[in-house]
């Protein structure tokens, strides 16, 4: 894998983070580059089986591009905290410089950095167990048809063609807001209680609502 | 008299009809589903000076279209002057109602908004401070109870003073555009001006809807549910409708016995084969007619129908339809026509015309009297059992139709089921009244002219030439017959049926009045008929009643709905050949 690919990967990564499925336009803006280069990465990445599903301008990353990602991201994380913590460097320039030397750092000086780091800040023990953190909040992000009846869940994304989007968001399915599932019977549509309204949502309407579950 | 024009708009199933009905003292049709308006509909008011023209929209949740029915909103305010828009809000859903209320308020014409269903507020234990509110949003505002006409007084005054010195809204608060911040601004006049009732609890019988709804929502019980209450409807109908019917027999007989004591024997024969023995018989089951609309207002006004397009929604979606579809499915067990026209709440063009073309096979409330008076003059009671097979073999034709169209004509998957789920109410007795009351009249109407008339014009194509003996073969309609009879000949069909299938295209219940005229002779229709026509064959006739052409009114419906000749003659020429084939499978195995 190339350099840009890792980091259109890494990016993919991060924006899947908190979104699950994500759109060609928020990488382009992210990396800031055209989305014919976008288009271009991702069928390598398509290629590679690192992502999957490209359809509407919706990408889903693959467990294997979930790995991949990860690992590029941890060396990133591990790099960037010790440039700041060790070294004093400012938050930008770490950053920076962290995202040049990822590509490039071999296995055994990240192995060599990770042990340095957890002796160096035992408490803040090795970045894996932020990204672990990270990956819990991914995986509190589902659809909505795979929510129980009876739970409450604050949408997260609304991710639907454009036309079901702006309906849905007209009735009232507002990100950040809380929605109860009323009825939810494995196949057929849902009903959602949306507003104080019974909303009857076929199921694959709801898979593309992410929704996040209250503790 | 100056004229204005006020148009109502409102979200699906906040009481616009309710209220355009309570206005103009029209009887549009009110249901407790979503989208039961889809076309707009006009009434009008006089108030003081004013001739008011009032417009029924269609409910729309936003001012920005996404179904066709919503589009004829937007259009009418964007494409006609309108003086005054009354907006209508659903006080137990104020803060959804209150973005398309902000929506309007943008467009600057001047408004009332319309609290309804103060009365369900107060069952929460909530009200809305009116006053409050009016100052917040600039505009006037009143609160009803649109279901009962309560508090329509106070808003023709409003109306009246709003056209007098016409204002343009002005809100306390700049009116955002993008949709979160709509909701935003919605949720804190909802916040503002809800207040809690001290000391009211909230009824017992929202804790008996719910319970309700977990059998009428259940993947199992529901349809079971659904069933029994289709049975229980039809049921109904004949056992009590036809008591009734029986009362009616007894007076139509003695008016028969009556008419044949006048001298001259041409208006004799009139009166008895074209009027007693035509539109009499037609008239006799008016009861089944009755009693079967009142079901269905029932559903409808209850709010259970949404909840079977939810339960059926699985098994729908084998014929590439969703739930919603079956709606105009229902409906069309009531009448052709409008279930038809129900079908264009529907979201996709290829859903709307697979429907329009399944409707015409269940078996509407034109077809029932034929079933009921053949086949008790032919099985007597055992003859509900025979009513049943037809209705659920029309089912059946309609689903292979459906089945059909999903595989040669649209391939594409279904869209995805998107409905709001009205709550449950009790059935308003005067709404449920006004509306069955409308069909029968609808009914009565029919038989006394297009029934009339056309049983009088096929009376006069028996008599004459008056030597030929009444419908005998060498009258008129006689030879008419014999001429086209060899296309049903092999389904086992005289001349005089196939002339009374063919009338029978104009409307269906002229099936039943042309054989009263053809048949015509001492004694009851049915005794003649049990006389003239051998059992088995009579099953065939029913069976290719059911599923032949639907009639003209359904024929033209088809046509201005589809838009387009191709659907309109595909579902002739389909139901034809339908109704020959599945006709002739019958008669092979009744023999």
């Amino acid at each position: 894998m190339t350099k840009s690919l890792e980091d259109y990967l890494e990016a993919i990564y991060f924006l899947g983070l908190d979104q699950k499925v994500v759109r060609v336009s928020e990488i382009s803006r992210k990396l800031n580059v055209s989305s014919a280069s976008v288009n271009n990465a991702i069928k390598e990445l398509t290629k590679l089986g690192y992502i999957s599903h490209v359809k509407y301008g919706f990408i889903e990353i693959t467990e294997t591009g979930l790995v991949a990602g990860k690992k590029i991201a941890s060396k990133h994380h591990l790099l960037k905290r010790f440039f700041e913590k060790v070294l004093h460097v400012s938050e930008k320039n770490a950053d920076k410089d962290a995202c040049s030397i990822e590509h490039f750092i071999s296995e055994e000086s990240i192995s060599r950095l990770i042990d340095f780091m957890d002796g160096f800040d035992p408490h803040e023990s090795c970045s894996d167990h932020v990204l672990e953190v990270l990956d819990q909040e991914h995986k509190r992000v589902k659809p909505l048809d795979r929510i129980q009846a009876g739970k409450q869940v604050n949408v997260f994304k609304v991710a639907c063609a454009d036309c079901i989007r702006k309906r849905m968001l007209e009735l009232g399915l507002l990100e950040k807001d809380s929605v109860e599932v009323v009825k939810n019977e494995k196949v057929g549509p849902l009903i959602v209680r949306i507003k104080g309204c019974n909303m009857v949502l076929g199921r694959g309407i709801c898979s593309k609502i992410l929704v996040q579950e209250n503790d | 008299m100056t004229k204005k024009v006020v148009a109502l708009i409102g979200q699906p199933n906040s009481g616009k009809t309710s209220l355009f009905n309570a206005l103009t003292g029209s009887n549009q049709f009110v249901g407790n589903w979503p989208g039961v308006t889809v076309e707009k509909k006009e009434g009008l008011l006089t108030l003081d000076s004013f001739e008011i023209q009032v417009i029924d929209l269609p409910g729309s949740y936003s001012l920005t279209p996404y179904s066709m029915e919503e589009s004829i909103t937007r259009d009418f305010i964007r494409d006609n002057q309108v003086d005054l828009i009354l907006n209508i809000v659903d006080s137990t859903h104020l803060e959804r109602h209150l973005f398309l209320t902000l929506q309007v308020l943008a467009l600057k014409i001047p408004i009332i908004v319309v609290f309804n269903m103060a009365d369900e507020l107060k069952e929460e234990g909530k009200q809305i401070v009116l006053p409050e509110m009016q100052r917040l949003l600039g505009v006037p505002v009143t609160s009803i109870i649109a279901r009962e006409s309560k508090g329509i007084e106070c808003l023709q005054n409003e109306i009246s003073s709003s056209l007098r010195s016409p204002k343009e809204p002005r809100p306390t608060f700049k009116i955002p555009t993008e949709t979160a911040d709509l909701y935003q601004q919605a949720k804190k006049i909802e916040e503002a001006v809800l207040t809690m009732i001290p000391g009211k609890r909230i009824s017992r019988w929202k804790a008996f809807w719910e319970h309700l709804d977990h059998v009428a929502l259940h993947p199992v019980f529901g349809p079971i549910l659904f069933l029994l209450v289709m049975c229980f409807t039809f049921w109904i109908t004949f056992s009590v409708g036809g008591k009734i019917a029986d009362f009616l027999e007894i007076g139509l007989e003695k008016l028969g016995i009556l008419v044949a004591r006048i001298p001259d024997p041409m208006i004799k024969s009139l009166l008895k084969n074209g009027i007693v023995g035509g539109v009499g018989n037609v008239l006799l089951l008016i009861p089944y007619i009755a009693i079967l609309f009142l079901f269905f207002s029932l559903l409808e006004d209850s709010g259970y129908i949404g909840r079977v397009a939810y339960v059926m929604d699985r098994f729908m979606h084998h014929m590439g339809l969703h739930g919603k579809s079956i709606i105009p499915l229902i409906l069309g067990f009531g009448c052709n026509v409008p279930a038809i026209m129900t079908a264009r709440a529907l979201e996709t063009e290829d859903e709307k015309i697979k429907t329009i073309l399944m409707v015409p096979f269940m078996s509407c409330s034109g077809r029932l009297p034929i079933f009921v008076l053949f086949t008790s003059a032919f099985f007597g009671s055992r003859g509900i059992f025979i009513i049943l097979l037809l209705y659920l073999l029309g089912i059946l034709v309609a689903i292979i139709t459906g089945l059909i169209l999903s595989k040669v004509f649209f391939k594409e998957q279904s869209p995805e089921l998107m409905m709001e789920l009205s709550p449950y109410r009790l059935p308003y007795w005067k709404n449920i009244g006004r509306s069955t009351w409308t069909k029968v009249k609808q009914y009565i109407y029919k038989a006394g002219t297009l029934i009339f008339l056309v049983t009088v014009f096929l009376w006069f194509l028996s008599y004459f030439p008056s030597s030929s003996g009444f419908g005998g073969e060498k009258s008129i309609i006689g030879i008419i017959g014999k001429t086209i009879s060899p296309i049903v000949a092999p389904l086992g069909f005289d001349w005089k049926m196939t002339i009374a299938l063919l009338s029978g295209f104009l409307a269906k219940e002229l099936v039943l009045s042309t054989m009263g005229v053809l048949y015509m002779g001492t004694g009851s229709l049915a005794s003649l008929l049990h006389a003239a026509i051998p059992s088995s064959t009579i099953i065939v006739f029913l069976v290719f009643t059911l599923l032949y052409v639907p009639c003209l009114a359904t024929v033209s419906v088809i046509r201005s709905e589809t838009n387009s000749n191709k659907w309109m003659f595909l579902s002739i020429g389909w139901s034809l050949l339908v109704a020959w084939i599945v006709s002739f499978v019958v008669k092979l195995i009744v023999n």
